[in-house]
Parts: structure tokens; sequence; C-alpha cells
């Protein structure tokens, strides 16, 4: 199978020597197409710390991090700034769309940054991710007229414009009730169906169970890594 | 991203906060609009006095009491005028290529009719040739003749203000008024000329030069005008004058002056105040400009959450750094626009009080200022966004 990110050795610190804290301590780690993985552990564990790495928004102390293939490693800005556009679709706990603005607009926001779309696609694009997602009636709804796992679908819909190779989603249900959490979830899982590499980092182990790979961290490191083929 | 959708995007973060975007934006409308009039008001000026030195024609030179090609000693110069009525009729002997010269007396008097007196009236004695040069026209009545002049004839000329508000608007021809309490016929109304500088032109009297000396007591003339035959001459005649009176007075007494120079020496004063007085208004468009950096360093503030959330997305540090300063180039250049406007309202609304007049160079100048204190003062905020680390600005609260 094929990897679409690989870690390799990668280390955070933040702060200066000798008081520093360690986030990660030398993790390495492959995901594989297709697979639907759950980061889990305690809070402070550097799950976040990993998927935030993971997705390149911020840059490993040492080690290497690779994604499709291509290194992330001392690239430019602006080229970290594609592979973030082209090959990573975020989903955070609190959603982050832009207030006062419509789902269809918030959905269409990556395609601003994204030249291998064309503007008079972005649109048809973009509308259908809504559809995707269960939302063809909210479009021109803002997010403060939308519940909250409208909001966080919206947001899924804008995870996937780019056709990303992954999905990370930083804790999706962690601001919803139980039932919104639930309908997430088996959007996630639908989009696995559908062939898309997804990563949830929770701290829920009900939605761990519904992956079929399952990293436990602890103090930066990870302590377990269990692959099973779901029923 | 295109530029389009980038001032789609900055024209919607300003309209979210309409008050703050327009008093950022009132720092640069009430620059560009000071900046913009002050120097419509020096082009008027510079633009009325041009005309008033057309009207003398461009052959003339001037005899002017004091040194006014170096510097601004003329000014102290004027109060001891040494010129005398024989230095002009010792240019029209001995240098030929001068056609005619005459002195003139600028001055101001008292003018009294039926008891009621002006206490404060321009007083010009001239010689009715060179009333052909300047080109007066007369709305009623005639301008004085040579011969008036030569025997010294108790005639005057009368501005509007003097018929209006002197004589109640009475017929004026062939009343007396008293000028400096002696007795004078009215032979002529010249036509309205409005006002300079807040001056009312036309509250004056223009007396035969030689009815003003003999009868009036002026002993000296406020200046000597001497009309060259060619204007090739205009040079050497120059010089001739010069030499001629340097005979009888120092070199710091008297100025000579072609009417291209004198119009220089005032344009080059006028030039100089315009442009202080625009320096200083553009003080104001400085601080409008501060004001734009601001207000930018607060919504890049408020808005770092957005930003880190476009970087996550895929935007590239430029393209948020030409976000942000596409904000601050429209703040400036549409408050450049309104306080152009405004100038322009101004000018018009002056222009009922003296001549301004909005010069391409203000507009350039105005649109140029405005976009580049946006560019200046917008890019160290949009800088600060752009280099927000996308983890960074996502974490903030």
């Amino acid at each position: 199978m094929k990897p679409i990110i690989q870690a390799k050795n990668i280390t955070k610190t933040y702060g200066e020597a000798p008081s520093e804290t360690i986030a990660l301590d030398k993790v390495s780690l492959e995901i594989n197409q297709g697979e639907f993985s759950a980061i889990v552990g305690p809070s402070g564990c550097g799950k976040s710390t990993l998927m935030h790495l993971l997705g390149l928004l911020d840059k490993p102390t040492s080690g290497e991090i690779l994604i499709d293939g291509q290194k992330a490693q001392n690239l430019h800005e602006n080229d970290l700034a594609r592979l973030r556009n082209q090959k990573v679709g975020f989903v955070f706990q609190s959603f982050n769309l832009l207030d006062r603005t419509s789902s269809l607009n918030n959905v269409m926001l990556p395609l601003q940054y994204n030249n291998l779309i064309s503007a008079s696609e972005r649109i048809k694009v973009a509308q259908k991710k809504l559809i995707d997602v269960g939302l063809p009636d909210r479009m021109g709804n803002y997010p403060s007229q939308l519940s909250g796992g409208e909001q966080q679908r919206v947001a899924i819909a804008r995870a996937l414009v780019c056709d990303p190779a992954v999905i990370l989603a930083d804790e999706p249900t962690g601001n919803l009730d139980s039932k919104s959490g639930i309908q997430i979830i088996s959007l996630l899982e639908s989009l696995h169906r559908k062939g898309k590499t997804v990563i949830v980092v929770t701290h829920d182990l009900s939605i761990a169970k519904k992956t079929n790979r399952v990293i436990s961290m602890k103090d930066g490191k990870i302590i377990s890594d269990k692959k099973r083929i779901k029923k | 991203m295109n530029l389009r959708a980038s001032c789609k995007i900055a024209l919607i973060a300003l309209a979210r906060n309409k008050v703050r975007s327009f008093l950022t934006m009132l720092g640069i409308i009430i620059g560009v609009m000071s900046v913009v009039l002050l120097m419509s008001l020096g082009a008027g000026l510079q633009e009325s006095i041009k005309q008033e030195f057309e009207k003398l024609g461009t052959n003339s030179i001037y005899v002017m009491p004091g040194n006014l090609e170096e510097g601004f000693g003329g000014l102290q110069g004027s109060q001891t005028n040494k010129l005398k009525f024989s230095d002009a009729d010792d240019i029209k002997k001995n240098i030929k290529t001068v056609v005619a010269v005459s002195g003139g007396i600028e001055s101001a008097v008292a003018v009294t009719y039926k008891g009621e007196t002006r206490k404060v009236v321009s007083f010009y004695g001239v010689d009715p040739q060179f009333t052909e040069i300047a080109d007066y026209k007369v709305q009623k009545g005639r301008i004085f003749t040579k011969s008036e002049n030569n025997s010294g004839k108790r005639v005057v000329v009368v501005g509007t203000t003097i018929v209006e508000k002197l004589l109640k608007g009475a017929e004026p021809l062939g009343k007396e008024i008293l000028v400096k309490d002696k007795k004078y016929k009215i032979i002529g109304v010249l036509e309205k000329q409005g006002s300079m500088l807040g001056q009312d032109q036309d509250n004056s009297v223009y007396l035969p030069i030689e009815s003003a000396r003999r009868q009036l007591n002026f002993d000296r003339p406020t200046w000597i005008i001497a009309k060259v035959d060619n204007t090739q001459n205009i040079t050497e005649t120059k010089s001739d004058i010069k030499k001629l009176l340097l005979k009888r007075l120092s070199g710091d007494d008297f100025s000579v002056l072609t009417s291209e120079e004198t119009l220089q020496v005032v344009n080059v004063i006028l030039g100089v105040v315009t442009s202080v007085l625009a320096g200083i208004a553009a003080i104001s468009l400085l601080v409008g400009g501060i004001g734009i950096s601001n207000i930018m360093l607060v919504s890049v503030t408020e808005r770092t959450r957005e930003i880190g959330l476009r970087k996550a997305v895929g935007a590239r540090p430029r393209d948020i750094l030409t976000q942000f300063l596409i904000e601050a180039v429209i703040l400036s250049v549409v408050g450049g626009i309104i306080g152009l406007l405004l100038a322009s309202l101004g000018a018009l609304g002056l222009s009922f009080f003296m001549k301004a007049t909005i010069t391409p160079i203000a507009i350039i100048l105005a649109f140029g200022f405005s976009a580049m204190v946006g560019v200046i003062f917008g890019v160290i905020p949009a800088i600060r966004a752009s280099r927000l680390e996308p983890i960074v600005a996502l974490r903030y609260e």
C-alpha cells in the first residue's frame, strides 16, 4: 500500500534548553492510502502537535515529514502553502468558519488559493461538496444561522473541496452534542468508504472504535499502534 | 489569488466595520482636501496675477523702488522710495528704444460725496496712454484723454463700488466727488473687476497722473513703466535704464524688471508660499496615514484566527500580504477621492471670493500621495499578518 504521510523520527520541543518542553519525542509513523486512523491519548500527550506537524501547519524541531512522497523539509513557505492547499484538508474542533460569510463562500475559500481549478468551476465544485455533506439547502446561510453539526459539515466540505490526499480532523466532535457527533463521525466513515485517507485526533474511545487503526500516544511517544480489519 | 478577488475580500472586510473604516478614511480625506485646496488657491492666485500682467503687455519695463532682485529687500525699499517723476522724463528723453514712459501712483485715499466719506479707497494716478495698455474697459463714459492728463484736469474714473456705495447708485457721470478733499468730476466708470485676495478691486478711483501730482501732492511715483518699441529690444533697454538711473541712485534704491521677470518674482514668492502651506497640510495626511496603520494593526490582531485559517487552507504569505495591503490602499485611495471631491466643492465655493484652480498636478499628487500613504502605512501591518505562523494564528483566542 502506498504511504500518504510518513513521519520519520520527528521531535518537537517548545522553549529553550535546558528548560524546554518536549511535545513529541522521536515519533515515526506511516499512514497508508485509504486508512481511517485515530490518534488517541490523554490531553497533553502530543496528539494535536503530531497532527499539526503531519498537516504542515507547524515545523518539527528535528526529523522528516513526507506528504504523498514529497519532502516537506526545507520547503519554502509558498510550497508549504501549496501542499496544504492541495494535499491536506483540515477539520478543526471549533470549526473555524469565517463569520458573516455564506457556507458556499466558506467552502470556496481554499479554492481561492488553488490555481488548478478554474474560477468558473469553483462554485460548482463547492456546491457539489455541500450536497455531498448533506447541506444542499444551507449554501447561502451564515455560520451563525447553522447548528454546530451543520457548521462542522460545512467545514468538512471545505476540507474536501480541493480533493486532498488526506483529511486531518482534530477533535471534530469536541464541540458538538452526542447526536451531531455521531452524524459527523458517520460522515467521516463514509468518506473513508469512498477511499479517502482520514486521520482523526480524539480522546473519545467510542470514535476510535469506528476506525481501522488506533494510534495511542502518551508523553510525546506512540505507545501502541493497532491495525484491525473492520467487521 | 487574483487581484479582483483580493479587492472583493478587502471591500467586504471594510464594509463590516463601516464606522471604523470611515473614521480612518477621515484623516486622509482631510489631508488630501487641505493639500489640494491650498494648491488650487496658489495656482488660482498665480493665474490671476498672470492675467493682470498680460493686460499690461509684454513689451513693458518696470522700475520699482527698492532692490527686488536680491531677495526681499524691496519690501524695505518701498518705505524709502527714492524714485522721482523726473526719472520717468529722463528715461523718455535719453533712451531711444523707449516710446512711452509714465510714472504711476498707487495709494489709499479718502473719497467724499455729499458729505459722506469712504475712508479707504484705492487710488491710482495713471497716464491715459498706459490705461490703454492696461486694457481697462469702461462700463460708462470714457477714460481721460492725453490732453486732460497733460493739463491736469480735475476728472476722475471710478470703480463700480464707488457708484454703488458712495453714490448710492445715482447716475455717476458729471457728479463731483472729493478726492483728498479736492473736487473731481466723474467722467467714466470701469467695468466690474471683482475681488482678488479678498480685496475689492472696484473700490478705486483713477486720476490723470499729472492731476495727482500737481493737485494732491504725490511727489514720488510708486512705479515707472516704460514701453519699448520692440520686444527684441527689451534686454538692451533694461540695461540702458539701469545705467541711466545709477547716475542718480544707488543699486539698492531701485529695480528694473521686465514683465516676465516681474511675473517670475511673483511666481517664485507664491510658489514658496504655496509649497509651505501644502507641506503643512501634508502633515495631516501623514497623521491620516498613521491612523490607517493603527487600524490595520488592530484589524490584523482581530483577524489572527482568520489569517491562520487562510494559511491552513493554502494561502501563501504573499496572498495575506496583498489582502491587507489592498485594504489599506482602498481606505486611503477612497479617502483621497472623497478628499478631492470635497476640495473641488471647496474650490467652487471659494471661487466666489477668489480664484481657485484645481490643477492636474494637484489631482495626480492627491492620488499619488494617498495611494503611497496606503502602501507605506499598510505595509507594516500587512507584513506582520503575512508572517504569522499558521498554527500560532489558529491557536490565538
